[in-house]
């Protein structure tokens, strides 16, 4: 009997990870350019060409770390696209957003005809390895979410140690703070604030584009039309909800990805499947409602 | 130094564009082998030689997606193919690009009066495809996976999803070991759960009477993410056989399956080659077979008007093993050929709503 609730448990776990690493690359994706005072409402559409391009590169090459590459590189032209339409040309943010999540989702789609002729799903295609502890295995609940460990879990750790650094222990960190938080005060003090902004719109599309890979060149090995489903747009209010601060977007995701998981596990039960299927969303605009923390708050703190 | 950067800017929004028009050209020209363009509709039937009389000729309009889908309009499409080829009558297909177009595409072509049958698929075109029957009475239309009734000239061919069900959980019932089979859904709906879960059930309680079926929910139609960790979970709770009913989103039972050992059922196509070791078979809708049959009916002039159910005795579904490396006991296949003769015969009944599967059940136990 204990053993079952043991199990039950790193089921839970292992699928809250797997819910967790795709939501907090998006979550860091739009706190790096929201601290540059970008909004990167075209966050979803940017996942999804990653996605893409990630199942497209692994296709032609067979690689699917090659297939990952192509994905950022084509994911971060999007983003370059976006920064122009906003930064440079001014257009309305949430306008551009729409716009380019809008021409993403006809594009992967129009992509899937030409390159496997249907406008479903694409062919499978290599993903890319998990990496195995076996000596983990005997573990309980650790050896569930970490025996088999994707490689993208263990970048985004990383990078989540990494831009905590940036953000707040470096210059150009500083600078970016300053750029989203007053960018004509960010001018007089020299700082070239478009080019701050490009610069952390490009790097959201890097991440941007991690967690769409994740979604399919690791999580099925396949891509489907509109296969990142508003995960973008979760990820924006993730680290709406951590501040746009790393350690925010990691608890955030982390909060997301258990309720999430803990819903997929709770349907079924009698009560209602939709009651269920909300609790994700409703707790974290809970949780949103009653953090204290505001983002001006946490970044005068923290500089 | 910022001009230079603005025009680089500019320049490579230029290439943008002209990348995306160009694949945007090779996409819709490479799925539309045999369109023609929407206004010559009326006049392609140019050979029609100046007998006395005309041919039966026969038009569709696709739904939006056009061929190349992989499903509704290419399997539609088939059924056309097939009756060019086999009774030799010239068929005219239009790809509309939006729903705005439909409209004019159904009354251009009941107007020229030359077609015996004119097709519309799926629920999209509905209301043009009444509007162009009001207008034009002595045409008659056929409309794929519909369930407009009450028209003299429209046929709407209702295709049986829960007969489709019911043989996918009898195959389940055949495969569990651990008494507990599972479901992969989207969207939760009345019309998921009575036309989808409930046959399901009394299929698998058919051979297994003590079966226990679970399904949950990935919330999406296209959350192929999702759908695997729905599967996932549905393994853990001892489901060993799930079907996946899902869409887009049901794609992810095939990972999930790979990973954990699990066997699964596809549905809708043939999706056999995403996990061939562990698919037993996939349900499947034959819309070109019953597009087919239309067409034949129609020429025969014994086609009625109003619903025309598609279910395992008009072809309209069935199941495959093809591509599956499960290997299938002939004493199942042959049961499952047995269970299709008695649905067929009516002797075992597909329930249809939640109210009717203890007593469908029950029939069926003793049929």
């Amino acid at each position: 009997m204990n053993e079952q609730i043991l199990q039950q448990v790193g089921s839970l776990l292992a699928g809250t990870i797997r819910v967790f690493t795709p939501i907090t690359f998006a979550a860091i994706a739009s706190s790096f350019s929201a601290r540059a005072g970008v909004v990167n409402m075209a966050l979803d559409g940017i996942m999804l060409i990653g996605a893409f391009f990630a199942v497209f590169g692994s296709f032609l090459t067979g690689s699917a770390w090659l297939g990952l590459a192509l994905g950022i590189f084509a994911s971060v032209l999007i983003a370059l696209f976006f920064a122009a339409l906003t930064i440079t040309f001014r257009c309305d943010q949430a306008l551009a957003g729409l716009g380019i999540n809008l021409l993403a989702k006809a594009l992967t789609i129009v992509l899937l005809q030409a390159v496997w002729n249907t406008k479903g799903k694409s062919a499978i295609v290599n993903g890319i390895e998990m990496i195995r502890l076996d000596a983990l295995k005997s573990v309980p609940l650790l050896g569930d979410m970490f025996s088999e460990t994707s490689p993208l879990l263990i970048i985004l750790l990383l990078s989540l140690i990494c831009v905590y650094i940036l953000f707040f222990k470096t210059v150009f960190g500083m600078r970016m703070q300053v750029t989203g938080e007053n960018p004509a005060a960010a001018r007089s003090l020299g700082i070239k604030v478009e080019r701050a902004q490009y610069l952390c719109v490009m790097i959201s599309g890097v991440f941007a584009a991690l967690g769409g890979a994740y979604l399919s060149i690791c999580d099925v090995n396949v891509f489907s039309r509109d296969m990142v489903a508003g995960r973008g747009f979760i990820g924006m209010a993730v680290s709406l909800f951590g501040a746009n601060h790393p350690i925010g977007c990691l608890l955030g995701g982390l909060l997301f990805g258990f309720t999430q998981s803990l819903q997929y596990r709770l349907q079924g039960i009698g009560i209602p499947n939709q009651l269920i299927q909300m609790m994700p969303y409703v707790l974290t605009l809970v949780a949103l409602v009653f953090s204290k923390r505001d983002t001006s708050a946490l970044t005068e703190n923290q500089l | 130094m910022k001009k230079s950067g603005m025009k680089k800017t500019i320049a490579l929004f230029m290439v943008l564009l002209v990348l995306m028009s160009v694949l945007g050209a090779c996409g819709s020209s490479a799925g539309a082998p045999n369109s023609t363009g929407q206004s010559s509709a009326g006049q392609t039937g140019g050979p029609a030689a100046g007998g006395s009389e005309d041919p039966f000729k026969v038009a569709i309009v696709l739904a939006l997606g056009g061929l190349g889908d992989g499903s509704y309009n290419d399997s539609v499409y088939e059924g056309f193919v097939r009756a060019e080829n086999e009774l030799g009558i010239p068929v005219q297909v239009v790809e509309p690009s939006e729903v705005a177009e439909m409209q004019g595409h159904f009354v251009e072509l009941a107007r020229s009066g030359e077609y015996g049958l004119i097709f519309g698929v799926g629920y999209e075109c509905e209301e043009y495809v009444v509007a162009a029957a009001e207008q034009f009475p002595d045409q008659k239309f056929v409309i794929m996976d519909s369930t407009v009734s009450d028209h003299d000239n429209i046929t709407s061919v209702q295709i049986s999803g829960p007969q489709m069900c019911f043989l996918c959980g009898a195959i389940a019932g055949m495969y569990s070991k651990n008494n507990m089979a599972g479901i992969v859904m989207g969207i939760a709906s009345p019309s998921m759960t009575n036309r989808g879960i409930v046959p399901y059930t009394a299929g698998a309680r058919l051979i297994n009477p003590d079966i226990e079926i679970r399904v949950k929910y990935s919330g999406s139609w296209s959350d192929s993410s999702a759908g695997k960790e729905i599967a996932l979970a549905l393994n853990q709770e001892g489901c060993d056989v799930i079907m996946s009913y899902a869409g887009g989103s049901g794609l992810g039972a095939f990972p999930a399956a790979l990973e954990k050992g699990f066997y699964v059922i596809g549905t809708g196509g043939n999706q056999n080659s995403f996990a061939p070791d562990l698919t037993i078979a996939s349900g499947l809708f034959f819309y070109g077979n019953l597009a087919y049959i239309c067409i034949q009916e129609a020429m025969a002039g014994t086609l009625q008007s109003g619903l025309k159910d598609a279910g395992l005795a008009e072809g309209g579904v069935g199941y495959t093993t093809d591509g599956s490396n499960v290997p299938m006991d002939p004493a199942n296949a042959e049961r499952l050929e047995r269970i299709t003769q008695q649905i067929i015969d009516g002797s075992v009944i597909v329930p249809e709503s939640e109210s009717d599967l203890d007593a469908a059940i029950a029939n069926n136990a003793n049929a």
